[in-house]
This record gives structure tokens, sequence and C-alpha cells, in this order.
């Protein structure tokens, strides 16, 4: 808590923090646009595919956490899995590996109580499982009280390698995940039974960083396409897939994405540009409101409405106006403020052209993440 | 370097000269070299005063210029730098293409996606993914940063 500043926690983060999924600030027709596209995804059951594109910087991995705290707050029905595209895929059975060691576990263990309480049989003859038999069985032996089975179903539901056959063989599974078409049918399987039993109920798949296929030698990339249209395809309720990329035109959406991928993608793009200055001060005076102590007559408190101008031109007139950099400068701004024994008054003008004084400042701020090469946001 | 034998005097054996050439454009006449981007400009103005000129093609014992004297020598010296200086310019044109839509894009990227990209929106190249994986290869503006993927040096 900071009470001399009038806020209960440090609002300005500069890396994507899922605590912080809650807070939105800015952009408000986005906003409204997330909140409708969950609506319209709890009220029909038909799987939708949406692409999110932004450009660099602009909060892409925090809208996604934004999206999956909405799910929890005021759409139940919807089940957020957050999972991110492998730096260097050697195929889908990496991504397979990506998103299943995201999927909750305890939900999946649910629902095949709630499954295995309304059939008879073994729950591997359950129709549900037709596509791949031995996730019945290895999701029943994370359900009991042997740790050293849980953790072989564990490690073979998440595509581990080198599973020994003994060790297959204690918790009932033939083979293991080892391919793409075993992917995907292990992945319909999970996704069908997160789901069952509510023709509402769906998954909310959200695959960050998905610009990384562009780096993928030709044969992955087309691999990992081909993976994802016909688990879509399988899948033709119950699910909603979110494909977030980032980099600096959004024109070359397309060439991430296979033509069929795109046919099925939502005409709706989520889209994040960069800030106008009015835009960033909304976005200011908007995230310090959600960390007040107490209400302020000043919306920028503890900074002044100057002091702010003077932070967002010295970033406008250098580079883009992203919330990162706005994030960054503010930090900045604040911490130095603090240092100096400032929170006796308001921070103004004079004290932000001061920490904004150094030359050197944006010597390491550059669009993209282009230094590292493959690196990203 | 290929060569050819070349005979001023059809009559007269004696009188053989050698022609050295490489099709990246570097030619060499009696062990005079020239290249695509440094040659004798009468080679582009039939007006160009052979007194300014740096490069010494001149016969011992003999006065005059092999270019002056052999149109032959000449026409083929021109039909060397022409190819190179084509495929330079079409090299440069791709470089400058890849550069354009790398800086827009802003990450690092696959030559089969830059290819493709290279395709739809610059089809005046008309390049394969041959073409630019070779220009990304030889090219000082690019680095690899894996197996494939390149981003501006």
């Amino acid at each position: 808590m900071y009470p001399d500043l009038n806020l209960r926690d440090w609002p300005f983060r500069t890396a994507p923090d899922r605590e912080f999924g809650a807070i939105w600030a800015g952009r408000h027709e986005t906003e409204n646009q997330l909140g409708r596209i969950l609506r319209r995804m709890s009220l029909a059951p038909r799987s939708s595919l949406y692409v999110m594109w932004a450009n660099f910087g602009m909060g892409k991995t925090h809208a996604l956490y934004h999206l999956a705290h909405l799910c929890d707050t005021d759409t139940p029905n919807l089940l957020p899995v957050y999972a991110v595209l492998p730096r260097q895929a050697k195929g889908f059975i990496d991504v397979y590996r990506a998103v299943a060691a995201a999927l909750p576990m305890d939900r999946l263990a649910e629902s095949l109580k709630e499954l295995g309480s309304q059939w008879p049989r073994q729950l591997s003859l359950h129709p549900l499982f037709a596509d791949f038999p031995d996730i019945a069985n290895a999701l029943v032996a994370c359900l009991g009280s042997d740790d050293t089975r849980l953790s072989i179903a564990r490690q073979w539901l998440t595509a581990q390698v080198g599973i020994p056959r003994s060790a297959l063989n204690q918790i009932g599974v033939s083979r293991l995940i080892r391919n793409a078409e075993d992917a995907v049918s292990a992945l319909t399987v999970l996704t069908r039974l997160l789901t069952v039993g509510d023709r509402r109920r769906k998954l909310l798949l959200m695959i960050d960083e998905f610009q990384r296929v562009g780096q993928l030698r030709a044969r992955i990339m087309t691999e990992t396409n081909v993976s994802l249209h016909t688990y879509f395809n399988a899948n033709s309720t119950g699910l909603g897939l979110i494909l977030s990329m980032s980099f600096g035109r959004q024109a070359d959406v397309k060439f991430m994405l296979s033509e069929e991928l795109r046919s099925r993608a939502d005409p709706e793009m989520l889209t994040f540009d960069v800030f106008s200055p009015d835009q960033a001060l909304e976005f200011v005076s908007d995230l310090l409101s959600q960390f007040r102590l107490s209400e302020s007559d000043n919306p920028f408190f503890p900074f002044t409405k100057g002091a702010c101008m003077v932070i967002i031109d010295h970033i406008g007139t250098r580079a883009v106006l992203t919330p990162r950099r706005l994030m960054h400068y503010f930090s900045l701004v604040l911490e130095n403020w603090q240092v100096d024994g400032g929170p006796d008054g308001e921070l103004r003008i004079q004290h932000a052209s001061k920490y904004l004084e150094d030359p050197n400042l944006s010597m390491l701020d550059i669009d993209g993440d282009a230094t590292v090469g493959v690196g990203d946001e | 370097m290929d060569s050819l034998w070349f005979r001023r005097d059809r009559w007269n054996r004696d009188e053989w000269y050698l022609f050295e050439w490489h099709p990246w454009g570097i030619v060499r006449i009696c062990g005079t070299e020239f290249t695509a981007s440094d040659y004798p400009e009468c080679l582009d103005r039939d007006d160009f005063d052979c007194e300014e000129c740096t490069f010494v093609f001149e016969e011992p014992g003999r006065s005059g210029c092999y270019l002056r004297a052999f149109p032959e020598l000449r026409d083929r010296a021109l039909a060397v730098l022409q190819g190179a200086l084509a495929s330079r310019w079409e090299r440069a044109m791709i470089s400058d293409a890849l550069t354009q839509e790398l800086r827009a894009h802003g990450r690092p990227l696959h030559y089969t996606v830059l290819a493709r990209m290279l395709s739809e929106r610059h089809p005046e190249l008309d390049v394969t993914e041959g073409e630019v994986i070779g220009v990304l290869r030889s090219s000082r503006e690019f680095r690899s940063i894996s197996p494939g993927v390149y981003w501006i040096a």
C-alpha cells in the first residue's frame, strides 16, 4: 500500500501479470468488444475462432489475462485456458504440450467423475473417448491417491517422451501421445470432456505468441495450422479459440494462418494499435483510478495533469505511445520522485522534466524485439 | 573463371590473347582485371577519351588498347558485365523488398514466409524461395537468427 500516493498497489507494471487481469485502463471500445465477444461465445453453442493482433507493447497478453478474468466473473460457462506457442516448436505436438499443461486437471477430474456416475460400464468405452480411449484411463489414474500413477498420468497427458512401457501399463494406456494426429485426438477428447453435459459450456483456449509460427520451418508451420483447423472442425461446439499475435503490421496476419483457418475465423478481429496522446492520458487516469485508496479530486494524483502531459509528450516525440512505454516512464518518474522524498504534495511538471532529462533514457527503448531475434513481449 | 583464347588476326597464328570472365561480373584480359562495379568507361561511352582511362590494356610493343582494337573482345566484356549487373540489380531489388517487409513486420521471419510476402506484395520480382534464401544468405544486410530465420543486420 502507498497511502501517501493514495494507491493500494504500485499501478505500473511492465510485464504481463495475471494478478492484474482484473485491471483495464483506457481503450473503452476494446473493453466493450472483449465483453461482447465473451457474451456472444457464451450465448451460441457453436465454436468460434478469433484472431487478436497487437502492435508491439500494446498489451495483448494483458488483454488475454483480462479475458480470463471476465470469464471467471461474468461468463462462468466459459472456461479460460491460456497457453503460449513454444518458441521453437518442432511440430504440433509441442503446441499440444503447452496447451495440455495449462488445462485445469481439477475440472477434468470433476467432469470425469460426473461422466462416470452416469455410465455403468468401463469409462474408456464411453463414446466420448472413442477417438482416444487411453485418455479415460490416464484421467482415472489422476483421480486416485497413488502419487506414482498420478505422476505418470500427468506426464502421459502432457505428451512427455521416454515414459517406459512398464509405467504405461501401470496406468493402463497402450501408447504415447507422440505425433500431431495423436495430439489433435487427445485435445479433442479433453475439450469434449471439459464441456460435456452443458451445451453452453465452452473451453476458451487462448494461444498467445502465435506469431512464432512465422519463424517455423514451412512443414511445421503447415502442420500447426492443419492440426488447429482439424481440432476446430472436430469440436463444432464447445470451443472458443483465440490466436493472439503481435508484430508491426496487421496485414501480415494472413501470412501466419492457413486459408482454412482464416476462413473459420470470426470476421471481427481484435486489434490493439498505438495510443494517441489523448488516449494515453485517459489510460493513465483510468489506471490510477483503479488503484485508489479513496476518491481523489485529481484523477492523475500523485501526478498533476501537466506532469502527465509532459511525460506523454516526452515519449510521443521519441517513439509511439504504447501502454508498456507509459508504464515504464510513469513508473520511472514516480519512483525517482519517491526516492527524492517527494510524497509531500503533487508530482509537478518540473519534477517530471527533471527525471526525464537524461538523454540516454530511451537508448534501449525500441519497437519490437528484434534485438534478441526471436524474443517476445 | 571461364576462359577463351582469342586471336586478333585469324591469319596470324602467333597472336592469341586470353579472355577470362566470371558470370558474377569479373573480366580479365591478358591479366588486366575489371569488375561490374569498376570497369573502363569506354564500355558505356564510345566517345570516352582513352587518356583518362586508368586501366592498362595495351599490348607491349604495340600501341592501342585491346578493347578499342578488338570489337569482339569489347562486346564479350560488355555482355558479361551487363549479365552481372542485371542479376545484381535483381538481387538489390529483392534485398530492398526483404528489408522493407522485415522492417514493417518488426520481427524475424522464416524465409518461406518472406518468400510468400514478396510473391504477393512484389509480384514484379517474380521470386522463388530459392532466390530469397540466396539473397538472405549472401547479403550482409541480413543475419540468421536460427536455421532459416532472418532479421536485418
